[in-house]
């Protein structure tokens, strides 16, 4: 086969497996711009550009991010100096208890402290305590009550996604009742700094 | 317009990355695992696997998320290019090299593009199906240059057509015809690069290559288009400047440039006949590694046949160079070869008579580049093919920087491998 082919250097199901910090691998399509083939680009960073966060959410049933009203369609986001609002969108499983967990890092820190975690008195730690104002973005649901059940009892199934960002949070167990919005405002600072 | 296109391809598929144009090889086991993902859960499908495979299933899952290729639910954020793909090179070129004109209002003493003027150029009416054909084949990046592209009064129209059909267009100018208008426009849209072309960091050293007075002209422009766009500052490494790019550098950051790109002078077109302008290996990679020691920088993005070692995939396994395995080129009036560096010689057919794809799969050009084996292929084993040309005088000839590269163990100053962005 030739994923299998020595002569090809691919990003495999194992190329990851036992060496975590391994780059993903590009193909470069360098020659497109005139005098390809070679050189170095030096790019400097616009502080006015968003902070780069990458957002870990797990729950057994369906999930959506939404940011200021929008949904995002990767978990990969950028967020502008300034106020927003994250709403997380869930589909519980019908008649069975939804974990919820949730991180959030510096898109370009895979193993800094994260700054936002959810904990089991349902707060996000680092975030706002205040919940934001007005109904959810979209549809019916809302606010999300205070977390409650047993961390260890749940999630087993999914504590893998959460082992691999080598974080922990909590497991957060919420009653199977219809759609749920879980909604909270965080404040982008201009040093990228998040609250 | 979602963020992903799973392309599919003889070894798997590479995804496009709509939002950083960037293009992620995957083998066959790694995309049927992206594909399911396009409509399932991937964290479901990874727990659904037989126990022994969930580890380096959610080892790979938990990497690519963090790239950004899942939504919070675990799905592929993306769609499938529906395309069947040739058993031995890719679907389509990752990037396409377009002439627009073959005219320009400069004449500068190395320029890759001459002779200038020639005659003929494609219509707008011509390149829109060209575009629709290329981004059915995945080639998402297209590279625009003349002559000079401002010259043409339908720029503008060409890159909302080139947008429009999903493709990702960068722009080279020289920077003299911006206006405010022009800088609005380009302000209105989304490039992968703008690039404007300067030779050095000073009057004298620019205007050497350029023509006299052409550095002060341009810082002008370049005042307009910073307050309206976001572009590169474009430098070509010679014998002569590769001592000053810290200085081009810096005048990049202080023009309000987003970025400075270097890349070394090919001894191609009007360079061919200045031997004393083309830097020597040494010159070119201290440049390099100089830059990469900038105190001013944290970041820097190097792209080399040589260069990113830790990032860089092979998706081709015929010791070839980018030409006819990654990219191809069409000239002002329409005629297709694997690399615009490698001269008329290598033309392989015109999109005016025979479609893009059946050039890049069938063109004879095309085949013989990718044959390893073929008769004359004489030592060519990565590099530039047109450096090759011009220096050993065949393009099957072994490069003659790869040659150097490999003798100094294939290495280049670490900084030099990896990728940064410049501090604030």
């Amino acid at each position: 086969m030739a994923d299998e082919r020595e002569d090809l250097r691919l990003n495999t199901l194992h190329r990851f497996s036992k060496h975590a910090q391994r780059l993903v691998l590009e193909e470069h399509s360098h020659c497109e711009v005139p005098a390809g083939c070679g050189g170095v680009v030096l790019r400097w960073r616009d502080p006015a550009t968003g902070l780069p966060l990458s957002v870990y959410f797990a729950t057994l049933g369906e999930a959506e991010l939404w940011i200021d009203g929008q949904l995002a369609p990767s978990s990969q986001i950028e967020l502008a100096p300034g106020a927003h609002t994250l709403a997380f969108r869930v589909d519980r499983l019908p008649d069975q208890p939804s974990p919820v967990a949730l991180v959030v890092r510096h898109g370009a820190a895979a193993h800094d402290t994260p700054l936002l975690v959810s904990r089991a008195d349902g707060s996000l730690r680092g975030a706002s305590a205040r919940q934001p104002a007005g109904p959810p973005p979209i549809g019916e649901g809302q606010p999300l009550p205070p977390f409650h059940g047993d961390p260890a009892a749940i999630g087993d199934k999914r504590r893998w996604w959460f082992d691999h960002q080598r974080e922990r949070c909590d497991l957060l167990e919420v009653p199977p009742r219809g759609p749920l919005w879980v909604l909270r405002s965080v404040v982008v600072d201009e040093r990228g700094g998040i609250r | 317009m979602k963020p992903l296109v799973l392309i599919p391809q003889h070894f798997g598929s590479l995804v496009f990355d709509r939002r950083t144009s960037r293009y992620l090889p995957f083998d066959r086991a790694a995309t049927e695992l992206l594909s399911r993902s396009l409509h399932e859960s991937v964290f479901a499908l990874v727990e659904a696997l037989p126990t022994g495979e969930q580890p380096q299933a959610q080892a790979f899952v938990s990497t690519f998320y963090r790239a950004g290729l899942f939504d919070i639910g675990g799905r592929l954020c993306g769609e499938l290019l529906d395309a069947d793909p040739p058993v031995d090179h890719l679907l389509g070129p990752l990037a396409v090299h377009l002439e627009l004109i073959a005219t320009c209002n400069l004449a500068c003493t190395h320029c890759f593009a001459t002779p200038l003027p020639r005659r003929g150029q494609l219509s707008l009416s011509e390149l829109v199906p060209l575009f629709a054909e290329l981004a059915s084949m995945g080639s998402f990046r297209l590279g625009l240059t003349g002559g000079e592209v401002l010259l043409r009064p339908d720029l503008f129209e060409i890159l909302d057509e080139a947008v429009a059909a999903g493709l990702h267009p960068c722009v080279t100018t020289n920077g003299l015809r911006i206006d405010e208008r022009i800088a609005r426009a380009f302000g209105e849209r989304e490039l992968v690069w703008l690039n404007v072309s300067l030779e050095g960091s000073t009057a004298a050293r620019n205007d050497a290559i350029r023509g006299e007075g052409t550095f002060d002209r341009v810082l002008e422009r370049l005042k307009l288009l910073a307050e309206h766009a976001r572009f590169t500052l474009a430098f070509t490494i010679t014998a002569d400047n590769h001592q000053e790019v810290e200085a081009c550098a810096e005048l990049a950051r202080s023009v309000g440039a987003h970025t400075a790109v270097f890349r070394p002078l090919y001894p191609v077109g009007a360079a061919a006949q200045r031997p004393e302008l083309m830097p020597s290996f040494e010159d070119y990679t201290q440049a390099l590694a100089r830059l990469a020691d900038h105190a001013e920088l944290s970041e820097i993005d190097p792209f080399s046949p040589t260069l990113r070692h830790d990032r860089r995939a092979r998706t081709y396994a015929n010791r070839g160079c980018g030409a006819a395995n990654l990219v191809a080129s069409v000239a002002s009036d329409g005629q297709v070869s694997p690399c615009s560096f490698l001269g008329p010689g290598f033309t392989s057919g015109n999109v005016r008579r025979t479609s893009f794809r059946t050039i890049w799969d069938e063109g004879h050009r095309f085949q013989q580049l990718r044959s390893p084996g073929a008769p004359g292929c004489g030592g060519f084993e990565g590099g530039c093919r047109a450096r090759s040309q011009a220096l050993r005088g065949s393009p099957f000839a072994a490069d003659p920087w790869h040659d150097a590269w490999r003798g100094g163990g294939g290495h280049l100053p670490p900084l030099a491998n990896v990728e940064r962005t410049c501090g604030e």
